[in-house]
């Protein structure tokens, strides 16, 4: 696909549009300032081929494109593209995926920088150039990277010190499950050892049986020998019977005091002179009579006091009312209330009397016959006609009410004709106007009407002045009101002095009335008088007041003669019930030998008197029968004293009295008590014991002699103190069984292991996925290096090597890093790691790895290549070699290439470069032309490219003269083939050899690069074919091979480091032993293994295993047998390389390389045999 | 749990059977954030979830209580595990409940020394005999059980060829026998008494409940409408985010006539499951966890409208659908960011295991592939996986040999024991991380590249 023409309306950046119309030719050369717009072409055309780039919405650009001879036209606005084709709307051509972009659009940063890390990782970014700008090393990096080798290593020895924790709790719980165990034994001996205790127990007891038994016989025996009394005898006898003797005396002299007392006693109850005893209860009646007597006496005194005083105050009342004719008057309250009613009813009347009279004295008549009704008549004829005067209407008023009355008039009826006018003309809703004329003007004609007549004020003039009242008025309004509220005045003061005279009157009438009814009362008042005289037996009422003193002393009188006839009555009472009481109490006195009474004093004096003969009567009774009580019992006594002193003397054997034989059988009483006390005690604790044995089903031991029980109960304490120590035991396990069972312990511990399981998974699956990442990275790369890398390796390879001129081949590495591609220096054969490539070198390799991807990816639609200033850096011969190889990557593909560059230079190298490629001279935009009509380019500059260097010829020369003038390196298979010089395969052949080297081809490994290529068929084209030059470049191969077998690869610090079987601590010494060894793997091992080093005290037997199996994958350990001479040249005869060799040429060249390397090195003296 | 499984006047008996307890452990994988929203992770162990299980049998007076072996864990077995396991049967038995079960290879020692101490406790087939005892009820037997105990801890034959060669007579033809047994079922081999389905089928039982694996698969013999159903019971709760779903103690009615009705019974108070949560649409990625809570929530939801909501529920979350935050979302799930969500939701207590990318690229992977260049072969490569092609088989063969290094390691060597061990480098899980590599590898091929065009 090419660029036929770029528009650019608008970009970020570029506000004026222009436009470029590419040229016929392949490559272009636009030029311009920086700043002119050279990388916008490249965003301009990156937008038209892929709409998620250029996320600007500030874009409008267009271009046209020819594609298999066919026109595309495409259109930029914003996000929006638009694809035409032929003319015809349709969809884009098949563009390779935008990710892709950079493989079409170079920019310098994308070679000189390939990494944010500059060029440290170049290698990387060779590859990702390959890989078609995707930087997988990176990906892998930042996805796939994150954990390491030891990842986990944490989590398995947390596992590890979880495991040990609870194997350790564990183990414990198993100890303590074993002991439980053992807690039914433990039981069972602790039962046992429980019951030889108990059975202990039993023994002692035994034996003290027995030692009981043999103590019992002797006490047995001594008894046998006292006398059998002693049996009867307490010790005490002597005692009893002194006193028993002295109580027989003391109760003799009691029973005769007792005798006398009892007669004494006799006598005094016969002087009482009483023959029975008198009753409490009778006694306390008789005394309380006797005392109620003395009452009655004192209340009689009482009584008679008072009824003297009483019938003083009647005779004192009687006094008062008139002496004793009165007291002859049977005054009852009921005339005592006529009497009262008398005197309130005459007092009453004359109180009226008085009452009424005063009033009516107050009441004198002031009328004066009529008088002042007539004044008030006179007055109230004028005062109307004052007021029909006023209510009269002024005749001024008259006028100015005329005056509104006819404006009224007329506008009543205006509004009447233009209401009617306009009903009828406009609209009959309109006549409510002239409803309106009518309602005004007919209120007012009314009014006028009702206001006609004659004068009515002139008319009451006249009348007021014909009334005769003084003081007529001026016929003013004021004045005639003035006048008429003087006469109203007047007027209303007569009418209120009328009503008053009026009211009077009627009062007057009615007292008098009044007074005459209350004279009318006096005569039966009179009459009621005379009749009370009579009633109440009196001479005469004495007037009023002294009736009222009267009739209160007759009270009085009544009263006295009341209380008179109750004292009286009371003294009569008391002096009949004193009477009776005295005559009993005289009469009971008497009965009992008691002279009478005369009253209550003596009558008491003869009560206590009586009391007392009684209390001396009960005494002497008492007595009586007290002393013969205690003469009985005394008599008691003493005979039970005699006959208690009569058994003492019995129990001990002996005759009464016999003192002395007592007392001697009472000297041996004491050892008697105590060897039966002793025997009892002994006979009671072998019942005891003989008992308890059996009930604890020992009685068998009652029959074993001590000798016998003192060996069993030996036996038995020494089973009997293992009880504690079990039952300690026992508690123990008890205690921890209890503990564990309801602990958590391990129940915790698995938690936590299982915690620590968790993160170990997460770290797994962490590596695990880490390493799927990797692997299918690595997948990837691999399918793409093997489907895709060859096609873009060899491309890559190819145009590197002639970017380079054939000084550099590109490949990959054998090694397992990431970074697998090197370049080989061809001259020197080395491989270097592509970080130590010069920036020139660089670039080269970058725009090879580049191209050739973009080749790959566009699958055949040629798209055009930008590259912006990428070549800056390449030296002049670099520049060259690039722009030659560019050149006839355009040629050859039809491919558009556009650099863009600010240095005019740049234009006459390229197309010096191109001239010298035999390629068509590069087109010239010139972006400062197009945009700002100003040239960019003021020329083109000299363009000077260094001369190749020159080779020796041979011009004659053996070869060795000719390897030695050429400073050819001896064969040192060591090395590889790659390195070895090309002089060692075309020593026959000179002039071969010199035009290989002419091309820079000098090592050995370069012709793999050469071979297939032009340059190769143009070489071969002498006297030996390519294929005969690769043939004895891989017999070389095949030689150095088994040459090196057995001898295995050098291991220096980097070997060791990268066999990750060493730490930090030994990796330098083992790096300096195997310095000393010269690398050599096996002498290395066996130096560490042996251990005598000090420098590897310490080192760990699985490392020196680990760093082995590292040596022996990768080489540097090499078991295989050491081949001498003829054993490398049968087998290397034996390869295809040798066998398509002319005849003869293998077996020449292998002698001769083991007669060279046999010089470079020394080999074992055996093999050289 | 109210409801009620049976009247206690009724004809039928009912037996509750229990898997794997694996006493004296408890649920790796809680995060601390539990106890904060009020939930004692004590509530949360298998001994928690037997005792509710009791409490179940109690209170549905049930009349027998299986337990398939495992019942303990063989590291600590001896007295941790003892106790409640202890109190569970006593409290059975002390409700007149039979108690049957029978050793795994864990409880080899705890169970015949429980049994020792407790009387009423019957453990079947103790000393590798096929042994059977009958569940009555109102002293009318119900069902026989069969059953058979590890005798030690390994045994690499199938029991089940003793009982084949000297089957035991039923103790009556009227009422069903239940196999009891705790093995590897179809196995290859291995030293967990593998057994294989045409044994259990040829014994012509009624049923097999079996221990060993935790995962409940009786439901799948009993969905296939199998005459004789057979399966594992599972773990009584799920010990690890591997054993998600539904877990805990089977009710068994025998019906008068002797048929079986099996039903699981949602008990278990932790519950591990796996979601799909999509991203598409997501704007940004700080939406996320809102997104992530939703899903949570609509989850609970179902379990609560199947009656089956646990105390806590530990999500593994996978991520499915593209978004163009799928790098950010990456980054965030390897940073851990979102490792503290969770919450308390309708009474559960909800907490995010783990959140796996599963997310598919915002790109079109059939354009990409179109090519020859790495990202090409990668989005082929891709493809392929996921639609398992040949050409996936092989790229999983060079992966397993690749990976086998890493995985041989000896650091993992404890992951090879653990109980839920999974081959790493199983097609399924080589597929995955292929997937996950493969995804994030190209995308940030294609994001690199078109930066790079972009500046």
């Amino acid at each position: 696909m090419k660029l036929r023409r770029l528009r650019i309306n608008r970009l970020p950046g570029i506000n004026v549009p222009f436009e470029i119309v590419p040229q016929e030719a392949t490559v272009h050369v636009v030029i311009g300032p920086n700043g002119i717009g050279k990388s916008s072409l490249c965003r301009a055309v990156e937008a038209l081929y892929w709409s998620d780039l250029e996320p600007s919405q500030r874009i409008s650009v267009n271009g046209e494109f020819e594609l298999d001879g066919e026109t595309w036209w495409a259109e930029r606005e914003g996000s929006r593209v638009r694809w035409q084709h032929n003319g015809a709307e349709s969809t884009p051509p098949n563009l390779p995926a935008s990710y892709n972009h950079n493989c079409f659009f170079l920019r310098l940063r994308d070679l000189i920088d390939p990494s944010t890390e500059g060029t440290r990782n170049v290698a990387s970014e060779i590859r990702r150039q390959m890989l078609g700008g995707f930087d997988l090393d990176k990906i892998v990096s930042d996805l796939f990277s994150r954990v390491g080798e030891r990842h986990g290593l944490r989590e398995r020895k947390q596992f590890n010190e979880a495991q040990l924790q609870i194997q350790q709790v564990e183990g414990e719980h198993t100890g303590l499950q074993r002991r439980a165990d053992e807690l039914d034994s433990l039981k069972v001996q602790f039962a046992k050892a429980e019951s030889s205790g108990s059975r202990l127990t039993h023994v002692t007891r035994a034996l003290g049986l027995a030692g009981r038994r043999r103590e019992l016989a002797c006490v047995t025996e001594e008894l046998s020998v006292l006398p059998v009394n002693l049996a009867n005898l307490t010790g005490k006898e002597l005692s009893h019977i002194e006193n028993y003797q002295s109580q027989v005396q003391e109760l003799s002299s009691r029973m005769r005091t007792l005798e006398a007392q009892l007669a004494k006693a006799g006598k005094d109850q016969l002087d009482s002179g009483l023959e029975t005893p008198l009753a409490l209860a009778q006694l306390m009646t008789w005394r309380e009579n006797a005392e109620q007597l003395s009452r009655f006496e004192v209340e009689l005194d009482a009584a008679r006091n008072e009824y003297s005083s009483v019938h003083a105050e009647l005779e004192g009342a009687l006094f008062a009312i008139g002496g004793s004719k009165v007291d002859k008057v049977e005054l009852d309250l009921h005339s005592h209330s006529q009497l009262f009613e008398f005197l309130r009813a005459t007092e009453k009347n004359k109180i009226g009397v008085d009452a009424v009279e005063e009033r009516l004295r107050l009441l004198v008549s002031l009328d004066v016959n009529g008088e002042r009704q007539r004044a008030l008549e006179k007055l109230l004829g004028p005062i109307e006609t004052l007021r029909s005067w006023l209510r009269a209407p002024e005749p001024e008023s008259i006028s100015g009410g005329k005056k509104a009355r006819y404006f009224w008039m007329i506008a009543a009826a205006t509004l009447f004709v233009v209401g009617v006018s306009l009903a009828l003309a406009v609209d009959p809703i309109i006549s409510v106007i002239a409803a309106i004329g009518v309602g005004i003007g007919l209120p007012v004609f009314l009014g006028h009407s009702r206001q006609a007549g004659p004068d009515q004020r002139q008319v009451a003039q006249d009348a007021f002045e014909k009334s005769g009242v003084n003081g007529a008025p001026v016929w003013e309004n004021s004045s005639v009101e003035e006048c008429l509220r003087d006469l109203e005045s007047k007027a209303a003061n007569l009418d209120a002095q009328i009503k008053r005279e009026r009211d009077r009157d009627v009062d007057r009438r009615s007292l008098k009335n009044k007074l005459e009814i209350l004279v009318d009362a006096q005569p039966g008042l009179d009459d009621r008088r005379q009749e009370l005289q009579a009633s109440l037996n009196l001479d005469e009422i004495p007037p009023d007041a002294e009736l009222i003193d009267f009739a209160l002393s007759l009270d009085q009188l009544r009263l006295a003669r009341s209380k008179d006839n109750g004292a009286k009555g009371k003294v009569n009472e008391l002096e009949k019930r004193h009477a009776e009481l005295l005559s009993f109490m005289a009469g009971m006195l008497v009965s009992h030998g008691e002279v009478r009474p005369t009253d209550a004093t003596t009558t008491m004096a003869l009560l206590n008197q009586l009391t007392d003969r009684d209390a001396k009567f009960k005494k002497a009774i008492a007595d009586k029968q007290t002393a013969a009580d205690q003469l009985q019992q005394a008599t008691s006594d003493h005979d039970t004293a005699a006959q208690l002193l009569a058994q003492v003397y019995s129990g001990a054997g002996l005759e009464t009295n016999d003192l002395h034989g007592l007392t001697t059988l009472l000297n041996s009483l004491p050892s008697y008590m105590e060897q039966t006390r002793a025997r009892t005690r002994l006979e009671t604790q072998v019942q005891l014991d003989q008992a308890e044995l059996a009930k604890a089903h020992e009685g068998d031991l009652c029959a074993l002699d001590e000798l016998a029980l003192g060996r069993l109960n030996d036996e038995l304490s020494r089973a009997a103190e293992k009880v504690n120590e079990l039952r300690d035991e026992i508690a123990s396990i008890n205690a921890q069984v209890d503990s564990a069972r309801s602990g958590h312990g391990i129940q915790e511990l698995i938690a936590t292991q299982n915690g620590v399981l968790t993160n170990l998974h997460e770290c797994r699956s962490e590596a695990l996925y880490e390493q799927t990442g990797r692997f299918l990275m690595n997948d990837v790369e691999q399918e793409h290096e093997q489907t895709q890398m060859p096609r873009v390796l060899e491309r890559a390879r190819e145009l590197f090597s002639a970017f380079t001129h054939h000084h550099y081949e590109l490949r990959l590495g054998s090694g397992k890093e990431e970074a697998k591609l090197i370049a080989i220096d061809l001259q020197s054969s080395e491989g270097l790691s592509l970080e130590k490539l010069s920036d020139g070198t660089r670039v080269q390799l970058l725009l090879a790895a580049r191209i050739a991807f973009a080749e790959d990816v566009e699958q055949g639609r040629t798209l055009p290549l930008f590259l912006d200033e990428a070549l800056d850096q390449s030296d002049p011969a670099r520049f060259e070699a690039i722009v030659s190889s560019l050149g006839r990557v355009a040629k050859d593909q039809g491919r558009q290439i556009f650099y863009l560059t600010s240095d005019p230079a740049d234009v006459g190298r390229i197309k010096h470069a191109l001239a010298m490629e035999n390629c068509d001279a590069p087109a010239v935009i010139d972006l400062g032309l197009v945009r700002a009509d100003a040239a960019s380019v003021s020329g083109p500059s000299a363009l000077h490219v260094d001369p190749r260097s020159s080779v020796l010829t041979p011009n004659g020369m053996s070869a060795d003269e000719y390897g030695a003038a050429l400073g050819v390196q001896p064969l040192d298979p060591s090395f590889g083939y790659a390195h070895q010089h090309f002089f060692h395969l075309l020593w026959d052949d000179l002039d071969l050899l010199h035009k290989l080297l002419t091309h820079g081809i000098e090592r050995a490994g370069q012709w793999k690069t050469v071979l297939g290529t032009a340059l190769a068929v143009k070489l071969g084209a002498h006297s030996k074919s390519p294929e005969e030059i690769a043939l004895r470049s891989e017999l070389l191969e095949i030689f150095c091979a088994f040459w090196n077998q057995g001898h295995g690869r050098p291991v220096d610090r980097e070997v060791l480091e990268d066999s990750c079987a060493l730490s930090k601590r030994f990796l330098d010494p083992i790096a300096d032993i195997a310095r000393e060894l010269d690398g050599d793997a096996k002498k290395l091992l066996n130096v560490i293994r042996s251990r005598e080093d000090e420098r590897l005290s310490g080192f760990r037997t699985s490392s020196v295993e680990k760093l082995e199996q590292y040596m022996r994958e990768n080489g540097y350990l090499d078991e295989q047998p050491i081949l001498d001479k003829e054993e490398l040249r049968l087998q290397a005869l034996a390869s295809p390389a040798a066998t398509r060799l002319p005849e003869g040429v293998a077996d020449e060249c292998l002698n001769r390389w083991w007669i060279l390397a046999a010089r470079t090195i020394k080999p074992e003296a055996a093999k050289l045999n | 749990m109210s409801k009620t499984y049976k009247s206690k006047t009724s004809d039928s008996a009912l037996i509750l059977a229990i898997g794997d307890i694996h006493l004296g452990t408890s649920c790796s994988g809680l995060p601390d954030e539990v106890s904060s929203w009020g939930i004692n992770p004590e509530d949360l162990t298998p001994a928690a979830a037997l005792k509710l299980s009791v409490d179940f049998a109690i209170k549905q007076n049930v009349d027998a209580v299986l337990f398939a072996g495992d019942v303990v864990e063989s590291t600590n077995a001896r007295f941790e595990a003892i106790l409640p396991l202890e109190q569970s049967i006593r409290r059975l038995l002390e409700a007149e409940i039979q108690v049957v079960a029978i050793a795994g290879n864990h409880d080899v020692e705890a169970l015949p020394r429980l049994a020792a101490l407790i009387d009423g406790l019957e453990v079947l087939g103790a000393g590798g005999q096929w042994e059977s005892r009958t569940i009555t009820k109102n002293q009318q037997p119900v069902a026989e059980i069969v059953g058979w105990s590890f005798g030690e801890r390994f045994v690499r034959q199938s029991p089940l060829a003793q009982l084949l060669s000297e089957p035991l007579e039923p103790v009556s033809s009227s009422i069903p026998r239940i196999g009891l047994l705790h093995a590897d079922l179809d196995a290859s081999g291995g030293h967990y008494a593998p057994i294989r389905q045409v044994e259990l089928d040829n014994t012509g039982y009624d049923a097999w409940l079996l221990g060993h694996i935790h995962k409940p698969s009786l439901q799948n013999s009993l969905d296939a409408g199998d005459a004789a159903p057979s399966g594992y019971l599972g773990s009584l709760v799920g010990l690890d985010v591997s054993e998600t779903g539904l877990h805990g103690p089977w009710l068994i009615k025998v019906s008068g006539h002797g048929d079986l009705i099996m039903e699981q019974v949602s008990l278990a108070p932790l519950r591990w499951e796996q979601i799909s949560v999509s991203v598409d649409g997501l704007e940004y990625v700080e939406d996320l966890p809102d997104r992530l809570l939703a899903e949570a929530k609509k989850f609970i939801r179902q379990l609560s409208e199947a009656g089956s909501v646990p105390r806590t529920l530990g999500l593994r979350v996978r991520l499915e659908g593209a978004s163009h935050q799928y790098e950010e979302i990456r980054r965030k799930i390897a940073a851990g960011d979102w490792n503290a969500l969770g919450q308390v939701i309708d009474g559960t207590g909800v907490f995010f295991n783990k959140i796996i990318d599963s997310m598919d690229l915002h790109l079109d992977l059939m354009e990409i592939a179109d090519g020859a260049d790495p990202a090409a072969l990668l989005a082929q490569r891709i493809l392929s996986l996921q639609h398992n092609d040949d050409r996936s088989a092989a790229l999983l063969e060079a992966a397993r040999v690749e990976l086998s290094r890493i995985s041989s390691k000896d650091q993992w060597s404890p992951l090879r024991d653990q109980r839920s061990a999974m081959d790493p480098l199983s097609d399924e899980a080589l597929r995955e991380m292929l997937l996950q590599a493969g995804k994030a590898a190209l995308q940030a091929m294609v994001s690199n590249n078109t930066e790079q065009g972009s500046s």
